[in-house]
């Protein structure tokens, strides 16, 4: 309780801007994996250590640490009926990986609710990788069942513990997937199913990361930069205390305008626009933001002639 | 095209703007520019692209008659620090705008001369910046 004399005397109203949005959360991962024999499941526990895993499952979840992560969310079940678990836990990721050692079949069954991150699984049959990285924002990952999901594991802790967004084209990789030919490794491409080549000099090398047929980062990318506007608005809004006017609504879009020049000069995106315009509504602006897809270059297609002419 | 008596002046600082309470004019001094040039014996009727101030910033100069004694304050104290700033000029009906990103204050913004005309009752706020954008709306007619 602030004193009387002092109050009378100097009244201060406090004031404290707005701090940005925390995007840690996209950045975490949560596997979900089969439990020890006789072992809980439902809980999700966050794991900073390959001991604190291995004391609920077998899975080999401990390579996102070995990659790069500070900690992962662990989740044993002994099938895939996530709703209940995600909608009632306070812990943010926007990733779920699923263990490969989850079949076909249960994976069918996979209800998320409402979660709308990246889910990977791995899985030893093409048809099945391809048809899972089909859909939303999923990732097929083709890896041998003896590998147990650890290319999988080792691909994503690269990527989310990396300082910025990049694709890890060719880095190389901790097993080999048994493809070692340029007919599977084309078969593997033209389904757009994420895969590890293994050459005899290069040995294991990530040789495509995809999402749904897209960048892998990509929708990590939409992600990050929708938060990020959000809470530039709101920072803007707060500080600035704006009136209804064209003139604020150009600074306005100046402001989200300079979030998405942010990631034009990482290179990340090639261009995008933020225009915002006033409307005949009370409180609200209208905002149109095009931002093109983030694309990743993995293969060269090179015609070259010899000789002199 | 800009009008002042339509438009607004001043600059963002940590995501807050401040706006010059009256505002005489604001001139623009833009580096780059283009030439052509040729060979002294002059048959070369096309001539070669050639460009200069590619390495000078541009420049904006508002000349405030008179604005907060809080805003006048801080100017001095950004000049003084070298801090960086988004220098603007807004069109109130429009929302055309200029803005100079990232720039720096050039000059002291200190009331220069002192007498009895108008003109000396105002200050420069002149700005350098590599950085300038801008939002071009079609004028009605």
């Amino acid at each position: 309780m602030k004193d009387v004399l002092l109050e009378y005397v100097m009244k201060v109203d406090a004031y404290a801007p707005t701090p940005s949005a925390s995007t840690a959360y996209i950045r975490k991962v949560l596997c979900v994996v089969k439990p020890l024999p006789e072992g809980a499941t439902g809980t999700i526990t966050e794991c900073t250590t390959k001991s604190e895993i291995q004391a609920l499952t077998t899975a080999n979840c401990h390579v996102l640490l070995e990659a790069g992560l500070p900690s992962v969310y662990v989740l044993p079940m002994n099938d895939l009926n996530l709703a209940d678990i995600l909608e009632a836990t306070n812990k943010k990721f926007f990733t779920i990986l699923v263990d490969g050692a989850f079949t076909n079949e249960e994976l069918n069954e996979l209800d998320d609710g409402d979660f709308a991150g990246v889910i990977g699984w791995s899985v030893e049959n093409r048809e099945q990788a391809k048809n899972w990285g089909y859909g939303n924002n999923n990732v097929g990952f083709y890896d041998l069942d003896v590998n147990g999901s650890q290319n999988m594991y080792y691909a994503f802790g690269k990527m989310l513990s990396a300082n910025n967004w990049k694709n890890q084209q060719y880095i190389e990789m901790p097993f080999g997937s048994g493809i070692s030919s340029i007919n599977q490794a084309e078969l593997m491409f033209e389904d757009s199913i994420s895969f590890v080549l293994t050459s005899e000099e290069y040995k294991n090398r990530l040789a495509l990361f995809a999402s749904n047929r897209r960048a892998i980062v990509a929708p990590y990318v939409y992600e990050e930069l929708t938060l990020k506007l959000q809470s530039k608005a709101l920072q803007y809004i707060s500080l600035n205390q704006p009136n209804y006017t064209e003139s604020e609504a150009s600074l306005l879009e100046d402001a989200l305008q300079g979030v998405v020049d942010g990631y034009v000069e990482q290179g990340i995106l090639t261009h995008g626009k933020v225009v915002v315009s006033l409307t005949d509504e009370q409180f609200v602006v209208q905002a149109s933001i095009n931002i093109p897809e983030p694309k990743a270059l993995w293969r060269i297609r090179a015609t070259m002639k010899q000789g002199e002419i | 095209m800009f009008q002042i008596w339509n438009c607004d002046g001043g600059f963002t600082y940590n995501g807050v703007n401040y706006k010059f309470k009256d505002l005489n004019s604001v001139a623009y001094t833009y580096s780059q520019k283009n030439h052509l040039i040729r060979g002294a014996n002059a048959t070369n009727k096309m001539g070669i692209l050639s460009q200069e101030g590619g390495k000078t910033p541009d420049v904006a100069e508002y000349e405030v008659q008179d604005c907060s004694k809080a805003i006048y304050t801080l100017l001095l104290q950004l000049f003084e620090e070298r801090q960086r700033i988004d220098a603007f000029f807004i069109d109130r009906r429009t929302g055309e705008y200029v803005i100079f990103k990232d720039a720096i204050i050039r000059d002291k913004p200190r009331q220069a001369n002192v007498g009895e005309d108008d003109t000396s009752h105002s200050f420069m706020f002149a700005v350098e910046s590599f950085n300038v954008t801008e939002k071009v709306i079609e004028d009605e007619q």
